[in-house]
């Protein structure tokens, strides 16, 4: 094996070649459909954006006096802290007093049993 | 349509350039001359997108190399071309094929390159075949100097394996 560069050279040599003919007519077409196609791509992105960019603040802007025109629904009858609070906070709910159920403890019999009342 | 100076410096590249171009993009692509024009073409329709910025720096060879190597990787490991069957053999040849004094044909040396791996086979054509340096080879493969140097050895070596037995059983039938 020689040098690499005779080896390329003669991997080319009996492959069928490109042709003679250089015509950049056909080059020159593909890059100018290529680089329309691009400029479109971008032309659509960004009127997705300025579009998105407007149409949300306005449809956010529009539900806003809506809510606003019916105080009563919003209003609540039981009104709810803003935000919770914390556990440490927080109370345990009183529970409801009752009379403690008193229970003796009968004797003699061999099974210890409460007996209510 | 009226042609710009963009379009008027795009044709006197394409004119100049385009012909060594699919054949070295042959080298990349290891004989197949359709799969190579495609690669040429698509450098060519992107060299044109970036025409005025790669024109200002002066880059429009290494540009077009870049794209061409990088579109022949991901032709290569696009999942489709895995079904399709390669023949060792082209099934007819335009012309009686030019040897090596020890009798060694294009047709052996294309089937050696196809055995490369591309990436391989991308380092040894653009260092080999174009003369780029190292450092150039390295830039445009996206990889490191070192990686350009090992992979142009083993591609080297692993040609010599490859083409040595067909050396020797034409030289001692």
């Amino acid at each position: 094996v020689n040098d690499l560069k005779d080896l390329l050279e003669l991997a080319l040599s009996d492959a069928p070649g490109p042709g003679e003919r250089a015509d950049p007519a056909g080059d020159l077409a593909r890059g100018r459909r290529l680089l329309r196609r691009r400029r479109l791509t971008a032309l659509a992105g960004v009127t997705a954006a300025v579009l998105c960019g407007v149409l949300v603040p306005l449809a956010l802007q529009g539900s806003g006096p809506a809510a606003a025109s019916h105080p009563a629904a919003a209003a609540s009858s039981h009104p709810q802290p803003s935000h919770p609070q914390p556990s440490h906070l927080r109370r345990a709910r009183p529970r409801p007093v009752s009379s403690p159920r008193r229970s003796s403890w009968s004797r003699g019999s061999g099974r210890s049993r409460p007996v209510t009342g | 349509m009226p042609r710009s100076s963009r379009d008027e410096e795009f044709s006197a590249f394409v004119q100049a350039r385009r012909t060594g171009l699919v054949r070295s993009a042959c080298l990349l692509t290891a004989g197949d001359t359709h799969l190579a024009e495609d690669l040429v073409q698509t450098a060519l329709a992107r060299l044109f997108v970036a025409w005025p910025k790669v024109r200002r720096a002066g880059t429009e060879s290494a540009y077009v190399w870049r794209i061409i190597v990088n579109a022949h990787i991901d032709e290569v490991r696009r999942p489709g071309r895995r079904r399709e069957r390669h023949l060792p053999e082209l099934p007819e040849s335009p012309a009686p094929p030019e040897v090596f004094p020890d009798g060694l044909g294009g047709g052996e040396v294309r089937a050696a390159l196809a055995a490369l791996p591309p990436g391989m086979r991308a380092a040894v054509v653009l260092r080999h075949w174009l003369d780029l340096s190292v450092e150039e080879t390295a830039e445009l493969l996206n990889c490191s100097e070192g990686t350009v140097k090992s992979q142009t050895a083993k591609a080297a070596a692993r040609l010599r394996d490859l083409l040595s037995p067909a050396v020797v059983e034409r030289t001692y039938p």
